[in-house]
């Protein structure tokens, strides 16, 4: 095997980790709290602009206006920061009326994606931010590689057990009710609006961690990087694998990616090759019409907490 | 009635229309703290609605409800209506409303909703390796000396929502239990419920009005209704028409005629 193929295999693994941490974000806002989130790619380029921007050294600046080369750490905290303070903005405008929200999201994510494109002197347009890391220059393709796996899998861990545990604890437990029954956990007290609204931002800042990783992990920040189908193809592995359940989130997200690679490799019509990109959505459409009509809670059935 | 009882619940002329009919047509009432109050009256008399707008689930056209001299009129609205559980003011429903996915056990760990569990701060206290929460275990402790209470213990494991109505009434009693608010607004707590666990729940009851809680009941079994209440108000067409002590309720010719009727006593 060569190195390439290697280093190849691994940013398929990295990709799938990143998507990964996506899943997760999204099994607790809609999984376990019901939240209808249609924006989670605006989340991931809103993370991802931003640890951009931060980490572009002021020295090097061509096409773009705005840089300030601060080091990885400092941006990805920024990123994750900005991007809750944005989502909390999101939220309050519509006090979190869930049909409300997943149009606003939407709408959120299509204008992001279209200010982004525009607005050359800071997001560098349709050419994008190229950025460089100390690991790249230390580091050769394959090292590179290995290095980004090894911290995604662990950014990747550590937001399962911290996404786990949250649901599994009374705040997840609470969020749980609220799906269920909003009136009457209203009538047990609980600030149901403003609860939702906290996972809401959680949510959204996980996103955002994975969007400034991804940023690292590619040292560019492009539009197409984050096309709108991205949404839903996380939603279509949550679904797959079993909503309200981290474990079958992750499984979903599993297949989701295998079926894009085999896809990618096998599925080639000769003379056709738009054919062929079109006939992998086409049959992960048709995978889940089936799943949704003789299994609809998913491969995995719902785990939101310890107790069944 | 003791001139130092306080009152704790005052409602004055509530109102409220839907569309043409007035299901609530000038109601006034007084709930003395640590008592039982019942109200009855034919179906379609406006009493769960009286509920609703006492719970803050409703608004009312027009009147004023106070709590403890407080008016808490105006927390009605759809964003608000929390606030009045956490004031003290919690409603138990009359089709037992729950969390049908969760076990009966977990249902009974839901309340009481605390500002420490549901901060940003004890979120985030999650990422530290090694955080237990402390709050589970006193939970779980107090919702299963609650299933031991009402009986269920059995059935702690089981889904809610594969339960039969009166078990999911008696979970519910038990959540609004669990919560301890000062007023205990129970929306015929007893409907549904098997005949064998009615002495039970009436005991339950009366205990919590010898611990100072305040219970108001819409109830349409007359007999515990008439044996434990301190005070009736009957209820027809969103008026009062008679407020008394149970003895005077059964008395009243009024009443018989308005509610009680040709058909008698109702037992259920």
């Amino acid at each position: 095997m060569t190195v390439a193929f290697i280093a190849f295999c691994l940013s398929f693994i990295s990709l799938f980790l990143i998507y990964v941490i996506l899943v997760l974000a999204l099994n607790l806002q809609w999984g376990q709290a019901g939240i209808l989130n249609f924006g989670v790619v605006g989340f991931v380029a809103l993370g991802a602009y931003i640890t951009a921007i931060c980490m572009l050294d002021p020295s090097t600046l061509e096409h773009v206006d705005v840089g300030f080369g601060l080091p990885f750490p400092v941006a990805f905290v920024i990123a994750i920061i900005v991007t809750g303070i944005i989502a909390w903005l999101v939220s309050a405008i519509v006090r979190l009326g869930l049909e409300e929200l997943a149009i606003i999201s939407l709408a959120f994510a299509e204008f992001l994606h279209v200010a982004i494109a525009n607005e050359e002197w800071l997001t560098g347009g349709t050419v994008g931010i190229y950025i460089s890391s100390l690991l790249d220059e230390k580091l050769d393709l394959l090292g590179y590689s290995v290095v980004f796996t090894v911290i995604l899998l662990v950014a990747a861990l550590l937001v399962y057990y911290f996404t786990t545990k949250l649901n599994f604890s009374q705040f997840g437990r609470i969020a749980n009710a609220i799906r269920q029954d909003e009136i009457k956990a209203k009538s047990l007290g609980i600030d149901t609006v403003s609860h939702r609204m906290k996972i809401f931002v959680i949510g959204s800042m996980i996103m955002a961690a994975a969007g400034s990783l991804y940023v690292y992990f590619g040292l560019r920040a492009v539009p197409e990087l984050y096309p709108v189908g991205l949404t839903f193809a996380i939603w279509i592995a949550l679904i797959l694998g079993g909503t309200g359940n981290n474990l079958g989130a992750v499984l979903g997200m599993g297949i989701y990616v295998l079926m894009d690679i085999l896809a990618r490799l096998y599925l080639t019509i000769p003379g056709h090759p738009e054919i062929a990109a079109g006939l992998k959505f086409v049959i992960i459409g048709l995978l889940l019409v089936i799943l949704i009509i003789r299994r609809p809670e998913g491969i995995l059935g719902p785990k939101r907490s310890r107790y069944g | 009635m003791d001139n130092k009882v306080r009152t704790i619940l005052r409602c004055e002329n509530l109102e409220k229309s839907f569309g043409a009919t007035r299901a609530i047509d000038g109601c006034s009432l007084e709930v003395q703290e640590a008592t039982i109050t019942s109200i009855i009256g034919p179906n379609g008399s406006g009493k769960t609605t009286l509920f609703n707008l006492i719970s803050g689930f409703t608004c009312p056209d027009s009147g004023k409800i106070y709590y403890k001299d407080r008016d808490i009129t105006g927390l009605c609205k759809k964003s608000k209506s929390y606030t009045l559980a956490e004031l003290g003011i919690a409603q138990s429903f009359q089709l037992a409303r729950g969390f049908g996915e969760m076990t009966i056990l977990e249902s009974l760990m839901v309340p009481p909703s605390l500002a420490s569990d549901n901060s940003l701060t004890s979120v985030f206290k999650l990422l530290l390796p090694g955080t237990k929460e402390v709050s589970r275990w006193e939970r779980e402790k107090k919702a299963k000396e609650m299933l031991q209470e009402l009986g269920l213990e059995e059935k702690s494991a089981d889904k809610l929502q594969d339960q039969d109505v009166g078990t999911q009434k008696l979970v519910e009693l038990g959540q609004i239990f669990l919560l301890g608010p000062s007023i205990f607004l129970l929306d015929e707590p007893l409907a549904g419920v098997s005949r064998d666990k009615v002495p039970l729940l009436l005991n339950y009851i009366k205990g919590l009005r010898e611990g100072g809680k305040t219970i108001v009941m819409i109830e349409h079994k007359m007999e515990p209704v008439l044996n434990i209440s301190d005070i009736i108000y009957v209820l027809v067409n969103g008026k009062i028409l008679v407020r008394g002590s149970p003895k005077e309720i059964r008395e009243d010719q009024r009443v018989k005629e308005a509610y009680l009727g040709v058909s008698g006593v109702r037992t259920e």
